[in-house]
């Protein structure tokens, strides 16, 4: 296995990792990176309000509207 | 995943700020203005349970969005039983995690915040040690990994579960 070396440990930390923090750049890198992750979902959700009594409801809802989950019953309430 | 367009954030943010809404930014939205970047589908907010600030959240997002489904969020929901709201705004894929309490484990006067400025848009911001003790209190397993991020970057101390 080939070996990569680094003179400080900055440098080894993944480029998502802001450090030392740079405020300036911040909303730039922000933009840049949720504008990515924007571009690569390829589904819709619906739309509205949705409201629920637990936190494990809402976790589950989520994941059904996010299409990481199938149910045929849903959690919680819309409207 | 779903992404957001950080313009979606700032508009609901500044929507907040105009109606003086209290409210704390927590969750990966949080994260990301504290320096810790990656990607989200929403933005979570506890908001203080009265149901004054029930109605200044309902004039924000009217501000913000042009939808009647707006009127569905009320104070008995909120404040009873249906203490979490998701709000799925028209014409855009971001949508908001509206929270009064988290269970019985945290509610809004048990956050600590600061106001930051954030692109022209003052900002309630929780502080790094709420936002891990929130994340390692609750029950997805992207939060324990949120919750490690965030003790590393602000040298907090580890935690004993």
């Amino acid at each position: 296995m080939p070996f990569k070396k680094y003179r400080t440990v900055e440098e080894m930390l993944p480029p998502w990792m802001d450090f030392p923090p740079s405020p300036d750049n911040l909303a730039r890198r922000i933009r840049s990176l949720w504008a990515r992750s924007h571009q690569l979902a390829n589904h819709k959700l619906p739309k509205g309000v949705r409201k629920y009594r637990t936190p494990e409801e809402a976790d589950f809802d989520r994941k059904l509207i996010l299409g990481q989950t199938f149910s045929a019953s849903k959690p919680g309430r819309e409207g | 995943m779903k992404g957001v367009f950080l313009e979606d954030l700032l508009h609901v943010l500044r929507a907040f700020e105009e109606q003086e809404l209290e409210y704390v930014l927590i969750g990966a939205a949080a994260m990301n203005l504290h320096g810790i970047l990656r990607a989200t589908e929403d933005a979570d907010v506890f908001i203080r349970g009265t149901e004054d600030n029930v109605e200044r959240l309902k004039r924000a997002l009217r501000s913000a969005y042009d939808d009647p489904s707006i009127d569905e969020i009320s104070s008995e929901d909120l404040l009873g039983d249906y203490p979490s709201v998701r709000y799925l705004p028209p014409d855009t894929e971001f949508f908001l995690d509206i929270l009064v309490r988290l269970g019985e484990f945290a509610r809004y006067e048990d956050l600590e915040w600061r106001e930051v400025e954030f692109e022209g848009v003052r900002v309630r911001l929780a502080t790094p040690e709420t936002l891990h003790w929130l994340k390692k209190g609750t029950v997805r397993p992207q939060d324990r990994v949120d919750a490690e991020a965030i003790r590393w970057k602000f040298d907090l101390p580890p935690t004993n579960d």
